[in-house]
């Protein structure tokens, strides 16, 4: 479904992924973890192709199209999601209002028919349950007032509505308390079919408890120092991240 | 441009022909051109709507004189009372220094306008009436064509007080209707600090109007911590006033704090202009303003980002008693090529009584599109529920209020960094606040 | 942004929608403006002398006066000499049904998008539309009759109403208010009038549509809307203007009397034609609009969503008099491309206890330049008076400006007055959050956009609120720089 090659790419000048290299197939979840400025949330806005960031080398091909030709909405419209760490704030733009510009525009762009205000709304019903959201949230202006955890749960609701082919969540776990943080793991759980897959960045191992990884990553300063199974986790957890570096440093 | 409401007789061409002004030409023929083109606004020119001249101007029959004035005792008396205590003093009376220069070190230089004209000729040719505009300023052209002396402070790279420089602005005013010219130049240069306090009182009752004008230079990463405070009512109503023009030059990477209180004058008008004329700079303006019984104060502010990557936060606060009128208006501009500026201003006032007035016009003028700006202005009374709260804890009225409104000031006050003259002010203001 | 600057060179040459030219055969005056044009209006609509009178008066006192310079906008000196100061549809019918309307204004009302007859069925808004200056049909008549509700052209009521005319027009905004004032009242070719009498609720909507359509022509309606005591009336004002060249003049004057317990609510959607986008042609829009709460617990409220004109000028206004009374002022002004306006509100706080909220949003995009200027004044007596004011501004480019002039004055101390405003761009990590959810640059801004302005829609009657959003789409499509 995915997969980068060599992927180099700076920030004002400044060198922040120096060669990734990651195949991500459908049906899988890989994690991947990294210490403070190791390039995390660096790789997800670069796959959502956020300009302030030029990539400088290699490539990245999702379902054999080359990412880095399209804009941000058309990599959105291929089915690319991302789960913002910052969700931000729209003031006077409800929720429901910015999902169906989202959808519409998303159907319209596949050659389809805006979809009927009461499908809309059946859907949003079912998918606004997954997350425990309550309804008065959605007609609320987007995100504004919203707490960390109903931010972020907005974004998995989203996400639900939005159906991508592969999602990347990008420190979702990051100020949840842990009831907060069950429920949008059992959201992902759920949405999670042998047809996408998703790509979960986190700094601790507590996610991977909800969320249980196929591929776990580690990245340290630009590079995929070292990939394993979901027990890497653990061993990171132990051990922490200096012992990765360590170990790159010594091999 | 306004029309000139009336001549005032001592200001005339003789006066001009006879000063040794520090000005040369052409800058000095111009200015007193700009003067006379000018002519003093009446009410009708959109920056003074609120603050009639007329009355004042007509009060105007002598110039102050060139030579030198001594002291009087109430003068000493209230000089001697007067914080920061433990600062470099240079003393002014009607606008000219008592002495010629005041020791601090080899680095800092704190003199005369006079003596500085002879020890640092090229600093006063290359910064001397350049910024402060006598175009359409009368009062600037005023300023800049009579202006015989004055206070010059020189700051070297990377050079810093120990402790405060004070100016301490005597308005001998035992005289009825002294007109006097002030002017102050400070340059500050590369990576230099200083704190800097002035105080203006005035030693009687009678009518006197100052002209003043200042430049204040702050080279790139130089720091400029300012305190200005105007309080002419020390010893029993004074009806001394002054037209208060300034302008602070902010280039790359420097900061100034300029902070002004205002406690008591018949009219004050401060023109308090803060230029980026290059970027990275951080400019803050901070105001306090207490017009009282048959007191005007009037604070004209300008922030002009020219450049980009600055950032400006304007801060005012307004108590207004008996029938004191404050006025605010306060002007951001954002020019075209200043994109990334954040600049911000507020202005908060307290009606403390049916007949006192406030006139706030905050403004924005905005040219770039990638900016931060906001302003705010409100005018109210000191909040009901927290009087209720103080007085259910025992506290009454009178000494409520008086808490209240001294931690209305207290956001103003902070900014003064001294506590020797945090406390003082504090101490004037409860003097003040006869409720 | 490339991409966005594509899209910008694209919409800032979409052409003004409403700009096209009805063939109706018209009753030209000469251009020109003496006391003889004064009198010729006068006659042709066979005016009471008092009429005459006061135009005279006003045309004389025009003379004595200077046109106004302190407001932030620029434009060449206008000539009053090189406008028709009167232009009516030749044929006049005294129209007895929407059949007899001539069907070529009735075609321009349907490009318009405000076919009357469907209005009628669908809407159950009575509509009084002027095209140019003189009205041509009122509906719905004969239903607001019952209820005692008068809805007529001004000419009409001057005829049939002289008494109501006589007290109110010029109450409150005299004929020497200002430079545009004056010239309105002495060449004012027609407008609109209603008086809802003592304790009636209009059931409906009461709205105008106005059209600049001949060429040179200056449009001088006058509105005059009287709620007497316990009334509500809701009144809609809507503006087109064809595309032409020349800059045409609009000096409108609009007033507006609250008595006890009343309420009117005044809402404009202006989209007068603005000029192409070298800033040639446009309307030169300079309008008086106040209104008095003269009335205790009576309350005045304007709406306003302005995109279009060359120049505005215009600050409606409420002077609160009656104890309790209440003023709102909700603004959603666009400028692009070379389009300047300095618009705002006046709050004159007079009687007790008296409240304004004033919520303006301005856009500026293009070179245009957009400038609010508003006053809150309390005056001594207002004891209690309450104001706030929310002023925001949003600018699309690098090379437009947002100005903001509010003036605050306050005399008494028992005042609570609160002004706040902002400005900023659209923020890039909004935009890249919207196009992450696929929604494209264009779409993203109308959103944000719409979202920004909500609170002043909110105002609008549903069927203007949607026109608005589409207005401000089509004024601002793709402007983000």
């Amino acid at each position: 479904m995915l997969e980068i090659r060599n992927l180099k790419a700076s920030v004002e000048g400044k060198e922040i992924l120096k060669g990734i290299n990651l195949k991500v197939n459908a049906g899988e979840i890989h994690a991947i973890m990294g210490p403070n400025g190791s390039g995390k949330s660096t790789l997800a806005s670069v796959l959502a192709g956020k300009q302030d960031y030029t990539v400088t080398d290699g490539e990245i091909l999702f379902e054999g199209k080359n990412l880095l030709d399209m804009k941000i909405e058309e990599r959105a419209h291929e089915g690319i999601f991302l789960a913002f760490q910052y969700p931000v704030e729209i003031p006077g733009v409800s929720t429901v209002n910015f999902l169906k510009t989202a959808v519409n525009e998303t159907r319209k762009a596949k050659g389809l028919a805006p979809i009927e205000a009461k499908d809309f709304l059946a859907t949003m019903r079912e998918k606004m349950k997954l997350v425990e959201m309550d309804s008065k949230l959605t007609s609320r202006a987007l995100n504004e007032g919203f707490s960390g955890g109903e931010k972020k749960r907005n974004e998995v609701f989203q996400m639900a509505m939005l159906e991508p082919k592969l999602a990347i969540l990008d420190e979702t776990d990051s100020g949840l308390d842990i009831d907060a943080l069950r429920i949008v793991a059992h959201g992902v759980n759920t949405l999670r079919n042998k047809n996408n897959a998703f790509i979960v960045i986190t700094h601790y191992q507590r996610l991977l408890d909800y969320i249980v990884p196929d591929f776990v990553h580690v990245l340290s300063d630009g590079k995929i120092v070292k990939s394993g199974t979901k027990d890497l986790a653990f061993e990171l957890e132990e051990k922490g991240y200096d012992w990765v570096k360590e170990e790159t440093i010594n091999s | 441009m306004s029309k000139q409401v009336l001549d005032i007789p001592v200001l005339n061409k003789k006066l001009f022909a006879q000063m040794q002004t520090l000005a040369q030409n052409p800058l000095r023929d111009s200015s007193w051109k700009n003067f006379l083109q000018s002519g003093f606004p009446s009410v009708k020119h959109e920056e003074w709507r609120f603050t009639p001249l007329e009355n004042s101007l007509k009060k105007i029959q002598k110039v102050s004189s060139p030579d030198f004035v001594s002291l009087s005792d109430d003068a000493e008396k209230i000089i001697a009372s007067l914080e920061p205590i433990d600062a470099y003093r240079i003393i002014l009376v009607n606008g000219k220094p008592i002495s010629n220069s005041v020791k601090i070190s080899d680095e800092i230089s704190l003199l005369s306008l006079k003596e500085a004209q002879k020890n640092f000729p090229e600093i006063i040719k290359e910064h001397f009436g350049k910024y402060l505009t006598t175009e359409k300023e009368t009062f600037n052209a005023l300023n800049t064509a009579l202006t015989n002396d004055g206070v010059f402070i020189h700051l070297k790279k990377n050079s810093q007080t120990e402790k405060p420089i004070h100016i301490i602005s005597v308005h001998d005013n035992r005289e009825e209707g002294i007109y006097s010219t002030s002017r102050i130049l400070i340059v500050a240069e590369e990576g230099a600090k200083a704190h800097i306090v002035e105080t203006h009182i005035s030693t009687a009752e009678k009518f006197s109007l100052q002209n003043l004008g200042a430049e204040i230079i702050v080279k790139p990463n130089a720091r400029i911590e300012y305190h200005l405070i105007q309080h002419f009512s020390l010893l029993g109503k004074s009806e001394a006033s002054v037209i208060d023009s300034r302008q602070v030059v902010l280039e790359k990477d420097s900061f100034c704090n300029f902070t002004t209180v205002s406690m008591s004058g018949a009219l004050i008008r401060n023109n308090l202009h803060m230029l980026f004329n290059a970027q990275n700079g951080e400019g803050h303006l901070y105001g306090l303003y207490l017009p009282s019984k048959n007191e005007l104060i009037d604070n004209h502010s300008l922030v002009d980002h020219a450049m980009p990557n600055c950032f400006s936060n304007e801060f005012y606060k307004g108590i207004m008693t008996e029938n004191g009128k404050g006025v605010f208006n306060g002007k951001i501009m954002v020019r075209k090529d200043a994109q990334k500026t954040n600049a911000y201003q507020n202005n908060r006032n307290l009606l403390l009584s049916d007949d006192a007035g406030l006139n706030a016009k905050p403004q924005l003028e905005i040219f770039a599109d990638d900016v931060k700006c906001s302003h705010g202005a409100t005018s109210g009374q000191l909040d009901e529920d927290a009087m209720f709260y103080l007085r259910a804890r025992g506290i009454g009225e009178f000494e409520a209020k008086k808490l209240l409104t001294l931690a209305f000031a207290e956001d103003v006050l902070v900014q003064t960094k001294h506590e020797g003259l945090h406390n003082q002010i504090d101490k004037w203001i409860e003097e003040k606040l006869s409720f | 942004m490339e991409d966005s600057d594509k899209i910008l060179d694209e919409l800032t040459t979409t052409e003004y929608k409403y700009g096209f030219v009805s063939d109706i055969e018209q009753d030209i005056l000469a251009k020109g403006l003496n006391e003889d044009v004064v009198r010729f209006i006068s006659a042709k609509k066979n005016e009471p002398e008092w009429l005459l009178e006061w135009r005279l008066k006003a045309y004389r006192h025009w003379l004595t006066m200077v046109e106004p310079t302190w407001e932030n906008v620029h434009y060449p000196k206008i000539d009053y000499q090189s406008y028709h100061y009167y232009a009516s549809p030749k044929v006049k019918p005294q129209l007895a049904s929407m059949d007899e309307v001539d069907p070529e204004i009735r075609k321009t009302f349907d490009k318009l998008g405000i076919s009357l007859v469907e209005q009628m069925r669908l809407a159950g808004v009575a509509v009084d539309a002027v095209l140019d200056s003189v009205s041509v049909v009122t509906t719905f008549k004969d239903k607001l009759r019952e209820l005692g509700i008068i809805f007529c052209s001004m000419s009409e009521a001057v005829k049939e109403h002289p008494e109501l005319v006589k007290k109110y027009m010029g109450s409150v905004v005299p004929s020497t208010d200002n430079y545009f004032a004056a010239l309105n009242t002495a060449v004012f070719s027609d407008g609109s009038f209603v008086y809802v009498p003592k304790g009636v609720r209009c059931p409906m909507e009461l709205s105008t549509y106005f059209r600049i359509n001949a060429a040179n022509t200056g449009q001088f309606e006058r509105t005059l809307i009287v709620a007497d005591e316990g009334s509500y009336v809701s009144y809609l004002e809507g503006c087109t203007a064809p595309m032409r060249d020349e800059n045409q003049l609009h000096a409108a004057v609009v007033e507006l009397v609250a008595h006890d317990n009343s309420e009117i609510k005044y809402s404009t959607v202006q989209n007068w034609y603005p000029g192409d986008k070298d800033g040639k042609g446009g309307i030169f829009n300079f309008v008086t609009k106040r209104g008095i709460c003269s009335g205790v617990n009576s309350k005045i409220s304007w709406t306003q969503v302005e995109t279009g004109s060359a120049i505005t000028w215009k600050y409606p206004s409420v002077i609160l008099k009656g104890d309790n009374s209440i003023g709102e002022f909700y603004s959603v002004a666009v400028t692009n491309n070379m389009q300047q306006a300095d618009t705002g509100t006046k709050m004159i706080h007079i009687g007790k206890n008296t409240k304004s909220r004033i919520v303006s949003k301005g856009i500026s995009a293009g070179s245009s330049q957009n400038s609010y200027r508003g006053l809150v004044r309390i005056n001594k007596k207002a004891t209690n008076a309450q104001n706030f004011s929310q002023c925001d501004s949003l600018l699309m480019t690098d090379h437009c400006g947002a100005h903001t002039f509010p003036y605050i004055e306050v005399n008494n101390t028992s005042a609570k007055v609160e002004h706040e405003a902002t400005t900023s761009k659209i923020g890039e990590d909004i935009l890249f959050y919207c196009n992450q959810r696929g929604i494209g640059n264009e779409e993203a801004v109308n959103l944000i956009v719409n979202g920004y302005c909500k609170e002043v829609f909110n105002q609008l009657p549903m069927e203007f609120a949607v026109e608005a959003q589409k207005l401000l789409a089509i004024s601002l499509e793709g402007s983000v720089g």
